[in-house]
Formats: structure tokens, sequence, C-alpha cells
């Protein structure tokens, strides 16, 4: 998509768009603008006036977040009309409360460093409270008085007495843990000599001004400086927490100055020449008449096109609504290459699959599956937050199903429950099919079917994308005659001698048509023998399931070693306390140890063994520019 | 009782198995610990940078525990089987031996492969200290090392549930 429009124009489409909510605004290269007579929108003036005003929100908020005297788990997102904020005031008087705080903040770091200073006073004025002359009387016509310390260790009247032989009248005023304070008064002529006497005797002079009254009442004063800073500050706090109350009004504020910088920086991606701007974007073929409705609505000239050979397309996902879901676990790998095979549904039945055998529990599948749907239904999450609670919902359904197919409830609760608990006996089979820790060679035998066929299925795709590409003879070449080896493997078990056969034939197959890339008879023979080796690749691929039955396990084990220790005390009162606890802690651990995982193995799965049969990935997403949603919900997009 | 009978008496199955069970919890138990250890300080690192960064760096931090978790499975399967948490039964030497093989896998491949698994996620901290959203490559390299931990768990359990006791 190419749009020319009003400069005048530019913010306000630029919002617009955002608001669309899928437009993925292209920054234009350097070498673009040498080409033709456009320059960059510069805006950086703008964005750096708007980022001051961003750090301003952020850093008032962050206070009031602190006197914020309930902060509730997960917050709802408000709704709110970004237009109606702005009229009734209530966007000017969030403004208020921003710079009232910060106002606040300096004031109380000020009152801060005052208390600091006057307790500081207060200390040293501490011991020189019985001291009856004033602070600012240094000397009189003929004498010197000054105050100062001596250490604990001189004996004070060693002290008074060698210092009156040096002329001096000393006297200690009182004496805490660490000095023993005391005054000098010397006739001016002996400074000099008293100087290095005194420097002997470890005398230092106090820090205390020479300023004021006596110290009594200097200490008086200070006391009550001290109390009114800290009223202050009380004074203040309390209007910052009367502030907090309306933090929320701020957290809307803070939104819609943060969309204003992105507004502002998306514009900075676009060209202009004096009166006029252009914007180069990419629009997902379903919203092009929601898009072309909006920019009719501006003077302007634009030309939406399919993308040409060789263009840099980001990529959108399109899937039905429970693929969707998994969109984020193939995000976390790669994106499809553009034009390339989206593999996110049938990864995604793999992955709802493989996630529910791995994990297979009617008790956790239920926590997570109310968990998850009863988070979305309660907090309202944005997209990304909804669909990964979705994933996780929906492969607790898996989860539910296969535990149910397993006999897993909680592990082996109520077997144990009606034992221990109860003294009940249930029968020890509660699965429908078999139980994984009773009979785990079959369930071994069971993962490796569900990878063979994960692996097959991946080849399939690739099959089916090769004779999409129009290279039928390649697909039956590269991926038949590996299924005509893989058949006979599996005949081997059932027929034999039939299977010897089918399997010799397949690996024929991959000899003769195999190296035919390779010049030459022996070349193309060799590379075909060489081609066999893979066979080692799909074992480990093959083998590398097993980790279904040790994940299950897992999960199995711990639940039971739960159990047991949860039902030692038996069906008393203390047993059921004991087992209320041990079954809430030790659940609740082993569902977040195994959810995590069940996760990365399946994911894992899906990355390594699924995806190197046919994935071509490196897309780039499609990122539209949206407006920020953090703390807020706007209505205004329909 | 001579010193030597004293020594047999200590010999039994039961003490063999418990010896099993025991290195099984030790040995993967303390990779675990150094792994978690070792992404633990680094972790705090990035943390100093960024606190944000809390909820991702923990997924990479919890990777190497699972090893001491397979030990503590293990452990648990032969405590079963040989029957301390339940009816006790009895072992012959060559019956406790044999527990103190099946620990074996567990215990040298748990210990080796968490202090390797915990190696790549102390690198892969690093990657999300520049790079956040590329966590998800991260956890998937990391969850490699992982694999063999898993065989050797396997292999351990499968060793203690086909035991004949």
């Amino acid at each position: 998509m190419t749009v020319f429009a009003h400069r005048t124009d530019a913010d306000r489409m630029v919002r617009r768009l955002m608001r669309c909510r899928c437009v993925d605004v292209e920054r234009q290269a350097d070498a673009e603008i040498n080409d033709k007579c456009f320059s960059r929108y510069t805006c950086e003036a703008e964005a750096a006036e708007q980022e001051k005003r961003v750090e301003q929100i952020s850093a008032a908020m962050a206070e009031l977040h602190r006197y914020c005297d309930k902060s509730p788990l997960v917050k709802l997102r408000q709704t709110v009309d970004s237009a109606q904020f702005r009229q009734d005031g209530r966007y000017t008087e969030a403004w208020r409360i921003v710079t009232r705080t910060e106002e606040i903040l300096a004031e109380l770091t000020r009152l801060k460093g005052e208390q600091n200073r006057s307790e500081m006073t207060l200390m040293q004025l501490r011991p020189w409270r019985d001291y009856d002359l004033p602070l600012s009387l240094t000397a009189t016509e003929r004498t010197n008085i000054v105050l100062g310390s001596f250490p604990l260790s001189a004996d004070p009247e060693y002290l008074c007495d060698s210092l009156a032989g040096d002329g001096a009248c000393c006297e200690i005023v009182s004496a805490d843990s660490r000095m023993q304070y005391a005054v000098l008064i010397y006739h001016r002529d002996d400074a000099d000599k008293l100087g290095g006497r005194l420097a002997e005797l470890g005398f230092l002079r106090s820090p205390i001004k020479a300023e004021g009254a006596l110290p009594r009442v200097e200490l008086t004063a200070a006391a009550r400086t001290l109390r009114w800073l800290i009223d202050e500050q009380k004074v203040l706090q309390d209007e910052l927490m009367a502030l907090a109350q309306k933090t929320p009004m701020v957290e809307i504020l803070s939104d819609i100055e943060r969309t204003t910088l992105t507004a502002i920086r998306t514009r900075g991606d676009l060209l202009s020449t004096a009166n006029c701007v252009m914007l180069v974007g990419w629009v997902p073929e379903g919203a092009r008449r929601r898009v072309e409705e909006m920019l009719d609505s501006f003077s302007c000239a634009y030309a939406l096109s399919a993308p040409e050979e060789g263009e840099d397309v980001p990529i959108l996902l399109q899937n039905n609504r429970f693929a969707a879901n998994f969109e984020w676990v193939l995000g976390m790998y790669s994106y499809p290459r553009y034009g390339g095979f989206d593999p996110t549904f049938v990864m995604s039945i793999f992955y709802f699959l493989i996630f529910g055998i791995m994990f297979a529990d009617v008790g956790y599948g239920l926590l997570l599956v109310l968990g998850c749907f009863g988070g979305i239904a309660l907090f309202k999450p944005g997209q990304g937050m909804r669909r990964f609670l979705a994933m996780f919902g929906l492969c607790g359904i898996s989860s539910i199903v296969w535990g149910i197919v397993f006999g897993a409830y909680f592990g082996d609760l109520p077997r144990v429950f009606a034992a221990n608990m109860l003294g009940i006996a249930l029968p020890e089979q509660a699965a429908l099919w078999f139980d994984p820790l009773q009979d785990p060679m079959s369930f071994l035998v069971f993962s490796l079917a569900v990878g063979a066929v994960h692996l097959i299925a991946g080849m399939a795709v690739q099959f089916y994308l090769l004779c999409h590409a129009g290279k039928p003879l390649d697909a039956l070449m590269d991926i038949g005659s590996w299924w005509v080896l893989f058949a006979g493997l599996g005949l081997l078990f059932v027929r034999p001698k039939l299977g010897v056969w089918i399997a010799i034939g397949g690996v024929l197959c991959i000899v003769l048509t195999q190296g035919r890339a390779k010049k030459g008879i022996a070349g193309k023979l060799f590379g075909g023998v060489g081609k066999l080796y893979d066979i080692i690749g799909y074992i480990s691929d093959l083998l590398s399931y097993s980790r279904i039955l040790a994940l299950g396990l897992a999960a199995g084990v711990i639940a039971q070693v739960v159990n047991i220790l949860g039902t030692l005390k038996g069906g008393t009162f203390v047993g059921y306390l004991l087992f209320v606890l041990v079954f809430l802690i030790g659940h609740l651990l082993n569902l977040a140890i195994n959810v995590l995982g069940t996760f990365v193995h399946t994911s894992r799965l899906q990355y390594i063994e699924f995806f190197n049969k046919f994935y071509e990935d490196g897309g780039r997403p499609f990122r539209p520019a949206l407006p920020v949603e953090e703390y807020s919900a706007s209505d205004e997009s329909k | 009782m001579t010193f030597f009978d004293f020594l047999s008496s200590l010999l039994t199955g039961q003490n063999l198995a418990l010896l099993g069970a025991g290195r099984a919890v030790f040995f993967a138990g303390m990779g675990s610990a150094r792994g978690v250890g070792m992404v633990g300080e680094s972790v705090a690192g990035l943390l100093t940078e960024d606190p944000s960064k809390f909820g991702k760096a923990l997924i990479l931090q919890a990777l190497p525990a699972t090893q001491g978790i397979y030990g503590l499975i293990t452990a648990f399967l032969i405590l079963f089987k040989i029957g301390v948490l339940g009816t006790p039964v009895e072992l012959t030497v060559a019956q406790g031996a044999y527990f103190i093989m099946a620990a074996l896998p567990i215990a040298v491949v748990g210990y080796y492969s968490a202090i390797k698994q915990a190696r790549v996620a102390v690198a892969c901290i690093g990657l999300i200290a520049k790079r956040p959203d590329e966590v998800g490559k991260g956890i998937t390299s990391t969850a490699m090392v992982e694999t063999y931990a898993i065989f050797a768990v396997l292999v351990s359990l499968l060793l203690i549930l086909f035991a004949q006791v």
C-alpha cells in the first residue's frame, strides 16, 4: 500500500491507521530518499518532547503505585474512549495529578534533606545540653572559648590539672559512649603553646557552628523544626495517598501519551516533501476494505497492490479459531517464508494430541482448563495473553481425554484415597485402555507409534508441497521410496516374509533414485547408498518420542508419591488436614513442573522432529502499528 | 560377632537397593543443584539490569532442575518396588545389586547433563538480555540437552519396573 497525503493530515491519518490495527508501516530506507525528491519526515524533536512527557508520567506512576493501598494480583484493563477522556476534563485532571505528584516528590526530597540536616544538628548539640554559655560566644576580650572533645581514655582529672598547668581552664561538660566533651577557656596569648599540648591529648574541635543562643534553647528549637519537618512530610504523603486513589486515571493517561509517542515514531518512518507525505505499508488482504474506507475520509491518494517478486513481505498467519491459539508456538520458532506453507494447523493438531498423551491426567487437565479459560473469562486479557492461555486450556482438554484413557485422576488418587482414608478397596485398574505405570512397554510402543505418525505426517506435508510445486516425481522418489522402506520395516513385525521383500524394495528405490542429482552412474549409485545413511536420522527422530513415556511416567510417579504422603495418617481429623495440605502443595507443584516440561518437550518435538521434514521458515512477522494498551482497552476501534 | 560378621550383616539386598535409590537422588540432585545454581547466578546479573525479565529467566533456570526430579522419581520407584513404602519384600544380594545398576544411568547422565544444560541456559540468559523476543529459541536449545537425561531416566525406570522381585 502506498499513500500520498497532505502533510497536515499525517498525524491524524497515522493515528487512525493505528486504530485500524492492520497496517504495518514500513520504514523507508535512506537510499530511497536520495532517489526521489523526498526527505525523511523528521519529528525527532517532537518525539524527544513526547518521550519526556511519557518519562514524567511513568516516574509519577511508579510513585503512585507505591502509595496505592490495594494492589490486586491481576488488574482488569479499563475500557476507555480516549476522545471522551480528553473532553470531560479527565485528561487535564490526570495531568494535574502527574504534575502535582512531581511537585510533592521534589518537596519530599527537599524536606528529607532538611530533616537529615536537623537530625545532624541535634546529634551534635546533645552533649552540650548542660553547657551554660551561648554558642555564639567564642571569645571575650582576652580569652578564647573553645568547645571540643577528648577521647574517653583520658582521665578527666588529669586533663583538667595538666591543662591548668598550661594556663587553660578546662571543664568536662558531658561524656557519652564515644567521647568526653569539654570546654576550654584560655588566654589568647597562650593559644600557640596550647595548640601542641591539646593535639597531644587528642583534642578535637567540635564541628558545631558558633552561632545561636544557649545549647538548651537551640536544642528545643531544633527538635521543634524536626517535628515540623516530619509533620510536613506526613501531610504531603497523605496527599500522595489521596492522589494514588486516582491512579487509574493516570494509567489511562500513560497509555494515551505512549500511543501518541508511537504515532510520532511511526510518522518518522514516512517520507515527506514540503506539503505532502508518503506512507508505505502492508495491509492484509482481509482488511483491505476497512483501510480503504478509512483512507477515503482523508483527501489523499492511495494505491494498494499485491507484493512484487523479491519484496520482503511481513507474514500474518491466518488460521481457524482452534489453530490460531497455537500461532505463538510457531512464532517462538520462526515464521514461515512469504508464500510458504503455514504449518500451524497441522502442528496444532499434533501439539494438542502429544501434549495430552505426555501429560495425561484428568485432574491436572481440569485444573488447566479451569485456570486458563477462567483466567480469560475473568480478566479479559489482550489477544497475546488470551491465545497463550487458550492454548494451554485446549491442551488441558486433551489431557483430560487421555487421562480417562490411561486412568489417571491426580495420579492414582481415587484408589489410594479410598484404600487409605476410607478403607475401601477399589479395583487396581482405572484405565479405559491400559495404565502406563503397570504396562510401560505398551506405552513406549504407543509413544513411538505416535511419533511415527507425526513423522510420516511431516513427510506427507513435504509430499504435498512438492506435488503442489509441480514436482510429483521428486515427491514420489524422495518421500515415497522412504515410505516403502518404512512399510516394509513395519510389516516385519506382522508378516516377516512379505516385510523383508518390501523393505528390500524400499532400499533399492532409495539407492536407485536418491543419487539422481550426481553425475555418472557410479556417482548416482554412491549418492543413493549415502542417502541410505539417513535411516539413522529417522531412527533417532523416532526414538526421541520415547520422551512421551518418560515425561508421562514422571508426572504419574510424582502424583503417586504425593498421594501416598497425603494419606499417610489415614481417615482421622489430622489425616484429613495433612491430606488437604499435601494435596494442595504437592499437586500444584507437580502441575507447575510438568506443564513446563510438557510444554517445552512437545514444542521441541514439533520444532526439531516435525519441522525439519518440510518447514521453510524465515518470514518477518506482521507487526501493525498499534495503540498502547497496557492499562486500558479502547472501545473506539469500531 | 566379628567385624566380618558385622560387615556381612550390612550387605543385605534391601540395603543395596537403598544404595541404588540413594545414588539416583545424590548424583542427579547434585547435578541439578549445581546447574540451577549456575543459572541463578547469571539470572541475578540479568535482573540487576532489567527486573521485568524475571519470568523468562525463571523458565531457563527451571530447566536444569528436571534431572534432580528424574533422580527422585527413580528413587521412589525403587522404594515402591522393594516395599519400603508398602509391604516389605525380601531381596537377595543379587537383586539388591540389580537396583544399584538400574539407578546408574540417571545417576551419571543426570549429573552431567544438568551441568551441561545449565551452561546452555546461562548462555541463553545472555541471549534474553539482548533479545528477549528470542526466548523460545533459547529454551529449545536448552531443552536439547535434556533429551539424554530423559533417555537415561527412561532406561532406569524400565529396568526398575521390570525388576524380578
